[in-house]
């Protein structure tokens, strides 16, 4: 694979999880040399990623759903937050480097364009909608084989949500921005996470067209209330 | 299907995007761009350097809503504000 071996990624990826939960040193070379083995094999991810983007594209094009398709290659910061918080995950196998979503008009949608990846080498399913995380996200994700022009064999992440899950998904990023915790992994004020939890509930709910119970509505209000003033307090300067 | 490439710099301290996205149709001068912002500002943890693909930026302001200052539509995670 272009000069880059298994090896190579694995032993990039142990050297900078230590790098990356130390005290915020200057890269040293051995360090610059690791992120070089990143930032190339994330780049490997390029062609497999838009060969998936393509696949859900026309997918989505072909149940009738607007075309609200799009994808990114992971964050280096990113990447690397993730090998600190799962000691057990190597670089050379972490799945979801190249990712792809489509955010849908509802769940019937969503399952249509899910059955049209029936055709693919799907490795991973995880239906967030029928067991939603603790976070309270929502949405499916699968991961899908595809290969690269070296003929590797690359995992793609494809994400499918609906609106109203997208919504939730986008404001939990929104305000883990502004208080600088990764909210949807679960970090955070108590207060916060209690808050999209239930809205989450509430708003899975009424997109089925049931109405959020009383004592759900209540629990939220307070829940506002309690988490308003983490998310004023911003970022730590 | 054409595929464009945006990068995004999004500033976490005034909430709002550095710049307007730089747009790429080819993926490596992308690619090669993406790398390089990150490895500019590797040190300042309140920007977030994103690379996006997709037909247009009206599609990225939805799926990836959060960099564009989209306030909440569900009333349930709307703050005052």
């Amino acid at each position: 694979m272009t000069g880059l071996s298994g090896t190579q990624v694995k032993n990039a990826g142990k050297v900078l999880r230590v790098w990356w939960a130390g005290d915020g040193a200057a890269p040293t070379p051995e360090i610059e040399a690791a992120l070089q083995v990143l930032v190339r094999y994330r780049a490997l991810h390029y062609y497999p990623l838009a060969k998936a983007t393509m696949g859900l594209r026309s997918r989505v094009e072909t149940v009738g759903a607007r075309r609200d398709v799009a994808q990114r290659l992971k964050r280096a910061p990113t990447i690397l937050s993730k090998l600190v918080r799962e000691p057990n995950m190597q670089l050379s196998t972490m799945q979801d480097i190249a990712g792809c979503r489509a955010v849908l008009d509802s769940v019937t949608q969503l399952r249509a364009v899910q059955e049209r990846f029936k055709t693919e080498t799907i490795v991973r399913l995880d239906d967030y909608i029928e067991r939603p995380k603790a976070s309270g996200y929502r949405g499916v994700h699968l991961v899908v084989r595809y290969t690269d022009r070296h003929g590797g064999s690359r995992s793609v992440e494809v994400q499918l949500r609906t609106g109203v899950q997208h919504d939730w998904a986008v404001t939990v990023e929104q305000m883990g921005g502004r208080i600088d915790r990764e909210l949807k992994s679960g970090e955070g004020p108590e207060e916060v996470l209690r808050l999209l939890r239930l809205a989450s509930e509430a708003m899975a709910l009424e997109e089925k067209g049931e109405t959020a119970p009383s004592a759900l509505r209540l629990a939220i209000d307070q829940a506002r209330l309690e988490a308003r003033p983490f998310l004023e307090r911003g970022r730590e300067p | 299907m054409s595929l464009r490439h945006f990068l995004i710099i999004y500033d976490h301290k005034s909430g709002k995007l550095r710049a307007p996205p730089k747009v790429y149709d080819d993926a490596s001068a992308a690619l090669a761009a993406y790398s390089e912002k990150e490895r500019e500002h590797q040190s300042d943890k309140d920007l977030e350097i994103v690379l996006i693909g997709s037909d247009s930026l009206a599609t990225v302001k939805r799926t990836h809503a959060n960099y564009f200052d989209t306030p909440a539509t569900s009333e349930y995670l709307r703050m005052a504000e």
